[in-house]
């Protein structure tokens, strides 16, 4: 093991070199991924969706209406037009992503004693307004017809029975963990692991397949080169998830629930199989650039395929296979849980796959490193020789 | 050498020398094509893991029940015996989201009050959330207004229909435009084909810039620019092969909607390709080696994705961040072909064309610029 200790300084001063600090890289990449990241989702949620109004009735009832869609925040009325093809052209034009079309007999009908159906339009192209938008009116009309029923009730009722009438049976929703839906706290942590993936894959690439020209450590042994190399960039790699998830909890404010400890553990884990990860691709290379780009089309689909945020039960047979061999998969989900509920099912049984994954690929790494570079340096004395 | 030689030496490094150019460009999109359709081959997320405790054990009670059982959203699983035992099942991930319907449920409802019920979620994952309490919404106001019916009926003596009006005097109709089932498959999987396609482009010219860079021959700056344009014309016909095998996939084979013929996409495929095309070549000559370029392009990513506004809209981005996305060439492009998909029409087009057109352009002069400097200073130095 001593001449693995020797390795490990000599690595560790070459991460820092002056020239060439790749520590640098492997610090700033999850750093701007979070800042990135943390911004564009700032805001939590979807709000003020342009929203175009077609009022045929122009009564006080319907304008009440109107002023319940003015009035929440997830909508902002651009517009009042005049006819329907209007409306649906604003809708069509990306001028407003909804529009509200209340009919001519909106307040007679009511007071008629008919139904009465108000017409929404939203573009869904882009999901996240339309969910924003079914929401909300769910929400709106629910409460005015209630409202109203209330009302009609009360000719026969006292105020009060008549509101029980009306809506008989409530619900109160109580959300655990993300109470107020925020988007930060629901993705920035996956962003920030995969901006740690990114860097070591980044920084670690060129590691193991630059060490087969070089003799520096040919009377080294395989294992100790691999060990030393993997234990000074395990290192590093730790300090760059401790400050990304630094920034992802003290300036993003995202809620940490469980002791720091468990997550450096869980962190730990996560680095410890991504770097060997990279290193058995390395190892396996033709050159640094293949280094780069041959994990590319496994590693980076990583995040949508860890159960983040498309959830494993709604995956297909062949998904949940490809996502078992993703380190994110192990990690992410549990993250986040560890941060908004302070307790994680997985983590054991998480922790001990990525230990246990990264291990086997460390000594398949060391197997192949060594017969590579037999094989390297076997081809260098012929070619001396000749 | 002039152009033809040039031309051909390209197309030969292409298919011939460095296999990888011509793989990147036309295997990227498409694998990514064909992994993400997997991923969102059901299109929503259905049967959620739901759990309920049911301490009322009536009628009624069941009724609701059975109107989350019969919803393809929830999936329920388990029956909690008590509330502590819901909320174990939430906390181990066992299920998602949990209703609580306690004690004295259907009497409140027939006396006249209102009966409460508790749904319970796990808001970790927001998509989750957001549909398992949409399904349990729509359930338990089928519910509420079918019991407020007849309690109409039975209390004020209303004749039924009119009972049901009364109770529930305003609806609403949904019209979704473009993906009325809200599908993801539909939503998602051609922005991530694009973000893959535009990686591949960045890859291949990366590769070709950074080989050649030091051939480039002291020259006057329209004799750079001509070699760089011929030399990057066969990265352009590829690509624009590239995305449109894409897109007849997506189509033809995975089944995502198009309602105009594919032909109409030819602007938005040109345009994005020579900027994208433009962009990766000046990165590249500006670039040390191909392994910095290859750096930024993987760092590059997965912010342009994001940032171009493709899932999470630039209006609820916050300020300090909304003019960065106008720098990348995939938010002129990704919203657009999805629009043309979807509706058949984009607004912003012709305007986005423009832009990427313009960018293309001003990269591909700084990148023979570029190149000519850097040849020049290569032969002082020699």
């Amino acid at each position: 093991m001593m001449n693995g200790i020797d390795i490990f300084w000599a690595e560790l001063r070459s991460l820092f070199a002056y020239e060439k600090p790749t520590f640098l890289l492997l610090l700033a990449v999850p750093l701007v991924y979070v800042m990135l990241f943390g911004y564009v989702y700032k805001n939590n949620v979807v709000k003020y969706v342009p929203t175009v109004i077609h009022d045929q009735n122009q009564t006080a009832l319907s304008r009440a209406f109107v002023q319940a869609y003015r009035d929440s925040e997830r909508c902002q009325v651009v517009a009042q037009v005049s006819t329907q093809e209007e409306m649906e052209n604003m809708v069509q034009q990306n001028e407003a992503y909804v529009g509200i079309s209340i009919p001519d007999n909106f307040a007679e009908n009511i007071k008629k004693g008919h139904v009465t159906e108000v017409l929404v339009v939203t573009n869904s192209a882009n999901n996240m307004f339309a969910t924003a938008i079914i929401s909300a009116s769910q929400e709106i009309v629910q409460t005015l017809a209630v409202a109203t029923g209330q009302k009609l009730m009360e000719a026969a009722q006292l105020p009060s029975k008549a509101l029980h009438i009306a809506l008989p049976i409530k619900m109160s929703i109580r959300i655990l963990n993300n109470p107020a839906t925020a988007y930060t706290n629901f993705m920035l942590s996956g962003m920030a692991a995969n901006g740690v993936q990114v860097a070591i894959l980044l920084a670690a690439a060129p590691l193991m397949v630059s060490e087969y020209r070089r003799s520096r450590w040919s009377n080294r042994t395989a294992g100790a080169v691999v060990a030393g190399k993997l234990l000074s960039f395990w290192l590093c790699s730790l300090v760059s998830f401790a400050a990304a998830m630094t920034l992802v909890i003290w300036y993003f404010n995202v809620p940490m629930r469980s002791h720091p400890a468990m997550i450096g553990l869980l962190g730990a884990g996560f680095t410890y199989l991504v770097v060997n990860i990279t290193f058995l691709f390395s190892a396996i290379s033709k050159d640094t650039v293949s280094a780069l780009q041959s994990p590319l089309l496994y590693l980076m689909p990583g995040l949508l395929f860890s159960g983040l945020s498309w959830p494993d039960f709604a995956m297909n047979t062949f998904c949940r296979f490809f996502s078992a061999l993703m380190p994110l998969t192990y990690f992410a989900d549990t993250l986040r849980d560890l941060l908004l509920a302070g307790y994680a099912p997985d983590f054991s049984k998480n922790l001990l796959i990525m230990f246990g994954s990264g291990s086997v690929l460390f000594l398949l790494t060391t197997v192949i490193f060594a017969k590579r570079r037999k094989a390297v340096a076997g081809h260098q004395d012929t070619e001396a020789y000749s | 050498m002039n152009w033809k030689e040039i031309f051909l030496r390209e197309l030969r490094y292409i298919f011939v020398l460095d296999r990888r150019r011509a793989i990147f460009i036309l295997g990227a999109s498409l694998a990514y094509l064909f992994l993400f359709s997997a991923l969102y081959s059901t299109h929503t997320i259905n049967h959620i893991p739901f759990a309920v405790f049911d301490e009322d054990q009536t009628a009624l009670s069941r009724q609701l029940v059975q109107g989350l059982d019969d919803s393809e959203r929830t999936y329920i699983t388990s029956y909690a015996a008590s509330q502590e035992e819901l909320e174990a099942a939430l906390r181990e991930k066992k299920v998602y989201a949990g209703l609580y319907i306690p004690q004295d449920f259907a009497k409140h409802v027939k006396m006249g009050d209102s009966a409460n019920v508790l749904l319970m979620l796990n808001g970790s994952n927001i998509m989750i959330t957001n549909f398992a309490s949409g399904a349990v919404q729509e359930v338990v106001k089928g519910l509420s207004s079918q019991t407020a019916a007849k309690l109409a009926e039975s209390t004020n003596g209303q004749l039924p229909y009119s009972a049901e009006n009364k109770t529930t005097p305003i609806s609403f109709t949904l019209r979704v435009l473009n993906n009325p089932t809200q599908s993801y498959l539909v939503f998602f999987v051609i922005g991530l084909a694009i973000a893959a396609f535009q990686q591949g482009i960045f890859l291949a010219v990366g590769a070709a810039v950074q080989a050649d860079k030091h051939l480039f021959p002291p020259c006057t700056r329209a004799t750079a620019l001509t070699l760089v344009c011929v030399k990057l014309l066969p990265y352009f016909f590829l690509s624009i092969t590239a995305f449109f095998l894409t897109i007849f996939t997506a189509v033809h084979v995975i089944g995502i909607p198009c309602v105009i013929p594919l032909s109409h996409l030819l602007l938005p495929s040109i345009a994005f390709s020579f900027a994208a095309i433009g962009f990766s070549a000046l990165l590249a000559a500006v670039c040390r080696d191909e392994v910095a370029f290859t750096r930024i392009s993987i760092f590059y990513t997965v912010p342009a994705f994001i940032l171009s506004s493709y899932t999470w809209p630039i209006e609820a981005m916050d300020p300090a961040i909304q003019s960065l996305p106008y720098v990348f060439p995939l938010f002129y492009v990704s919203n657009t072909v999805r629009d043309l998909l979807l509706s058949g029409y984009s607004p912003s087009l012709y305007q986005n064309s423009f832009v990427l057109f313009s960018m293309g352009f001003a990269c591909i002069l700084l990148a023979a610029l570029y190149c000519r400097l850097y040849a020049d200073k290569q032969s002082i130095e020699a």
